[in-house]
Formats: C-alpha cells, structure tokens, sequence
C-alpha cells in the first residue's frame, strides 16, 4: 500500500482561458489532514472539484489511490465532499440525509445502527428526525461530516468548511474537526483562505497563488521558512529585506543601541490583545513590523510614542532567504 | 396571464416566503388596515363576488319562454344538471382536463428544467421570453391559426401531400386529437412558468451533494429535484387543469359539434339553448368543483409548509 493517497499529476484546468489550475504536481499522504490554502481566486476550490469529479481536467491526471481518476463519474469516485454551505437536503431530515448515501454502497449489513453510530460520533444523537432549517450552523455541519463520513470516503474533501460559522463556533469546531480525523483516521483535504485555520488544523499544507502551488510543507515549515515572497507574506512575515525575510514575532525592539540592531523610528502601534504590533521606519525608509509580547512588564519599550527613536534587533537564524 | 392568476387563485410564482409575512402588524392599527386592504374588497366585490350571486340567483330560477324567466324558487336546474345525459359530458371535460394536464406536465417539465439549470445563462431571458411570446396575441386568434394548421387544405396536409407522404388529406380539424393539440398548445406556458420558478431556486450544490454521495444523475434528479420542485410542479398542474375543465373556445373551434364539453354545455345554455338558469346551474356546479380541488391544494400546500416550518 504506497503512502500516497492521492497524486496530481501536471493538472491543468482552465476556464474561458483563464487559468484555474496551472501545472499542479502534488502528493497527498494516507490519513494526513492536507490544507490547501490560499487566497480567493488561487484554485484552491477547482483543485477539490478536480478530486470530487465536478471538475475534469484539460490536461494531467488525478490519481487516487492508484487509480487514474479520468474516467470515473462524481458517483463512483471513493471520495466525499463536505460543501461549504453543507448542501443538506432540505426536505429530508438529519437521519435521511444521513442514509442518503448508503443504498449506492454495496453491503451495508444493519444501516439503522451505522446512522446512529455517525450520529453519536457528531454528537448529534437524539436530533435525526429534525429537518436542516431546525438546525443551527454547527450542527448543520456535523450532519454534513455525518452523511459524508458514513460512505468511509479514502478522502474526505472539505470546502471551507468554518468559514460559515461565527467565531467562537469556529474554534470549537476546529478542535472537533482535528479529533474527528484523528478518530477517523480517513485522509482530510480541505480548502480554506484562513492561514490560521490551515495552521490550526492541517499537518501538511500547499499554499497556492494564482494556480499554482508556491510551497507545500509541514505547518510549521511554510510558517517558518517560507520559500517565496508570495508565502511569506500570506503566512504573514512582512519583514522584507534584499534576499530574506524576517517574521515580526522574531524581532525585539531596544531603545538603545545594541550591536547588530537597526537604528529606526516609532511610526505606530497597534495593541493586539496578547501582543502589540509596532511599526518602525529603517533610515533607509524600510518600514518594519514588529510584534512584542504584552507580558505585563512596564518597561522602556512599553512607553515609546511616535517619533522615538529606536533599535530593531533580530538574530541571523531567523533570517529565511527567499528565492 | 393575470387573468389566469384570478381565475384560478393560484400565484404564477410560488412563493415560499410568505411564511415570513403572515403576521406583519399594521403600524396604524386594525381599521386602517381594513382601509388599505378596501380596494381588494371592492374589486373582488364588483367583478367577483356581484356576478356570483347574480348567477346564484339566476341558477334557482326557472327557464321562461324565448329565454325569458320565470321566478322560482326552484332545486329544478341543478337536479337536471346531475341527471345522467350530461354525465358524458362531464367524463369528457374531466378526460380532456386530465389528459392535457399530463401532456403538458411531460412537455413542460424537460422544458422548464433545461430553460432553468442547463441553458446558458445570457440565453434564460430569451427561452423565456419565447415561452411567453404566444400571450402577445389573441388566444381566438391563434386558435383560428391552428383551424388553417390542420384543416384539410391546412399546413400539415399541404406539406404532407407536396411531400407524396400522403394523397388523401388526413382529417384532422374537428377530431378529439384537434382539441387535445389545441388544449396543450394553450395551456404549455402556465406549466412551464411555474416549474422554471421553482428549478431556478434549486440550490445547484444540491444536486453536486447527491452526486457526491453515489447518486447517479437520474437518482439525483429523482430524490432531489423533483421533490424540491414539488411546490411549482403543483401549481403548474392546478393552473392548466382547472381552466381546462371549464375549456370552451377549443373544443368550439377545433373540436366542432361532436365532443362537447362542460364549457360548451354552459355556454350553449346562454345562448343558442337560452336556458341562462340551467346554464347558471352548470356553471355554478363546476365552480364547486374547481374550489373544492383550490381548497384540497391549500391543505396540501399548507401542510407541507407546516412541515417545513417545524
């Protein structure tokens, strides 16, 4: 059994001229949780399309699993979508669009108790014969991951899948979606613009930009040594310099002058919460971003207003060159 | 096609969001309510509710000599009306109503569903606007056009015969086949309309959803669209069956003197039968029926909304 769950081969998907998808080769890992992650517009959605078969490609192939996906209809493809405004059927109820799914598969000895089964693994037990307008955003959600995790997809898409819940709904279902996969142990690929939501949730991610793939990477690598300058500024390390880049986080601010600090002056702050970020104008009229810690200690920094001068400091290792 | 919306009651559009608007509260109180919602009344009133009781009363008359009336009060007529003479033409009327219902349901649906879901999206306004583009001209006018279509020296038959197919004319003016072409002709918009309306708001996703779940395209099409375009596809029926039960100027014109229908029967009793209490009778007893079907539709309708409110 290769680790690969599913390839894209040279895949190349154009509407009316416009590239959707340029020239992707990707591999996708059995049972990871694979973030594809990018701005609107970078074909991060037609990417899904391709593996769900809305979308077939004009050149290159989608292989799953082996299979050369080519010839294979939306209906026979061993993958499940979970659609980002969850498409639930409005005239049945949660049980019945639970099920919906079940008579196209071979054997199914007992589906009462595999629906129940789905139904507790969501934590929507007791609630099945509600139809979807009774229901609210997140347990829409959790019917849509119901009826698409009860076919035992080898992939289970996603399509933006919180962008539709609130905030706070957001981060529980987060931390719901990453234990489900866990639990589940089915490959995970979902589509998102949020590149918190992809660090929060993902182990490997392809960050995309106009219909093609910039990086692909653990998290912590495209966060951390980001490749290009498209990148590095969506995983939001705006410190441009000739050849590197430096994340915000990683640099200190001294308002005197150290050896290897950059002489600068205070052109605003922004109070974050947890942290506060500082812009910093270079004597070369570079404009810094730098993020310090609130960690509740009055000190010299706390206290510099616009105009002050002061010194930038950042270590050599946190210096990502960029291609 | 406004008209066609009074007659029957039923909205060309169903609509879903009247849920929304039962209980708006009146900003200026109960009475001014009563005022704003006056001119209905009154045009209901005068149109409607004035020429039924006109009949009403008419209906309990007895018939007088050269269509004269003689007062009543009398049962007579709408006994007459059940007798068994006239059950052939209600079976007629009631075949004729059926049968041009589902030819125009099997026509309009692949109609509708293309016009909605598959045509290119610049070209939905003209498919529709060719749907509709028959109501700019008379219906007696394009009736009288479909006598020249099918009469012996008609279209059908000159193309026929120029072509060697056949040399004698077929008949076809005056035949039961004449009536049902001239019925679905008539009454093809009233169907497609109200199901474009209900395709067109069927969420797409919807349908990627069943696909995605195994379903292939006619399971999708089954088990997703058609119960969710459920609502237009009812009112199609009733807006083409109804009028077709009380059907007159076709089976006149294109069915001639052999298959009359409850239309003709009515109209024959206002006219060349000058019997206007029987006729009144007849009429009367066919609206009964018309509202009796309205009333079953709203239950439908209602339930259906309940369910859905739940």
């Amino acid at each position: 059994m290769s680790d690969v769950i599913l390839r894209f081969d040279a895949v190349e998907k154009h509407f009316d001229a416009t590239p959707a998808v340029h020239g992707v080769t990707l591999d996708i890992r059995r049972g990871e949780f694979f973030a594809l992650l990018g701005p609107s517009g970078c074909g991060k959605t037609t990417l899904l399309r391709l593996i769900a078969g809305f979308e077939q490609p004009d050149a290159g192939r989608v292989i799953l699993d082996g299979v050369d996906m080519a010839r294979v209809p939306a209906n026979e493809r061993p993958v499940n979508t979970v659609f980002q405004h969850y498409a639930l059927f409005p005239h049945l109820t949660v049980t019945e669009n639970v099920a919906f799914g079940l008579r196209y598969q071979s054997k199914i000895h007992d589906p009462e108790s595999r629906i129940e089964e789905m139904l507790q693994l969501v934590r929507m037990e007791g609630l099945g014969d509600r139809k979807p307008d009774q229901l609210s955003g997140g347990q829409k959600q959790r019917v849509a991951l119901a009826r698409a995790l009860i076919l035992h997809p080898k992939v289970l898409l996603l399509d933006e899948p919180l962008a539709a819940l609130d905030v706070k709904l957001r981060k529980e279902m987060q931390m719901e979606l990453k234990t489900l996969q866990r639990r589940v142990g089915i490959t995970f690929v979902f589509v998102t613009h949020d590149q918190e939501e992809a660090l929060t949730l993902a182990d490997r991610v392809a960050v995309m930009n106009l219909g093609k793939v910039e990086q692909v990477g653990t998290t912590e690598e495209v966060f951390e040594r980001p490749k290009t300058k498209f990148v590095a500024e969506f995983m939001g390390a705006v410190n441009f310099f000739d050849g590197f880049v430096v994340r915000p986080e990683k640099m200190r601010l001294r308002v005197t002058a150290v050896e290897g600090a950059v002489e600068t002056k205070v052109e605003g702050k922004v109070y974050q919460g947890g942290t506060t970020q500082w812009l910093a104008r270079t004597m070369d009229g570079r404009l810094l971003t730098v993020i310090e810690q609130n960690d509740g200690v009055p000190d010299a920094v706390s206290r510099l207003k616009s105009g002050d001068r002061v010194w930038v400091k950042w270590e050599k290792r946190h210096e990502v060159p960029l291609q | 096609m406004n008209d066609r919306q009074r007659r029957t009651g039923i909205p060309l559009v169903p609509s879903s969001t009247n849920k929304s608007a039962r209980r708006l509260p009146c900003p200026a109180g109960p009475h001014s309510a009563l005022l704003l919602i006056s001119p209905t009344w009154l045009v209901l009133g005068l149109l409607f509710l004035v020429p039924l009781a006109i009949m009403l009363w008419l209906s309990l008359q007895q018939r007088g000599l050269y269509g004269g009336i003689v007062a009543g009060p009398t049962l007579a007529n709408y006994i007459r009306s059940f007798e068994p003479g006239y059950a052939l033409i209600y079976a007629r009327s009631a075949w004729i109503a059926v049968a041009t219902t589902v030819i125009c349901l099997l026509v309009s649906y692949p109609v509708a569903y293309y016009i909605a879901l598959k045509a290119p999206p610049e070209k939905k306004h003209l498919l529709l606007a060719l749907v509709v583009i028959p109501f700019w001209t008379s219906f007696l006018v394009r009736t009288y056009a479909w006598m020249f279509i099918l009469r012996d020296q008609g279209v059908i038959n000159s193309l026929l015969m120029a072509l060697g197919v056949i040399h004698e004319p077929l008949t076809l003016l005056y035949t039961p086949l004449a009536v049902m072409i001239g019925q679905v002709y008539a009454e093809v918009p009233f169907m497609v309309l109200p199901i474009y309306a209900s395709l067109e708001k069927l969420d797409r996703s919807l349908l990627e959803a069943a696909r995605d779940l195994g379903a292939s395209a006619a399971a999708a099409f089954w088990r997703v669209t058609v119960p969710l375009a459920m609502p237009g596809t009812v009112a199609g029926i009733m807006l083409v069956f109804i009028p077709s039960l009380g059907t007159f100027i076709t089976p006149d014109l294109l069915g001639g003197a052999k298959g009359m229908l409850v239309g003709n029967l009515i109209q024959n009793q206002f006219g060349p039968a000058l019997n206007k209490p029987f006729g009144s009778a007849v009429a009367l007893v066919l609206t009964a029926f018309v509202l009796a079907l309205l009333w079953a539709y709203a239950t439908w309708a209602k339930r259906r909304g309940e369910e859905e409110a739940l």
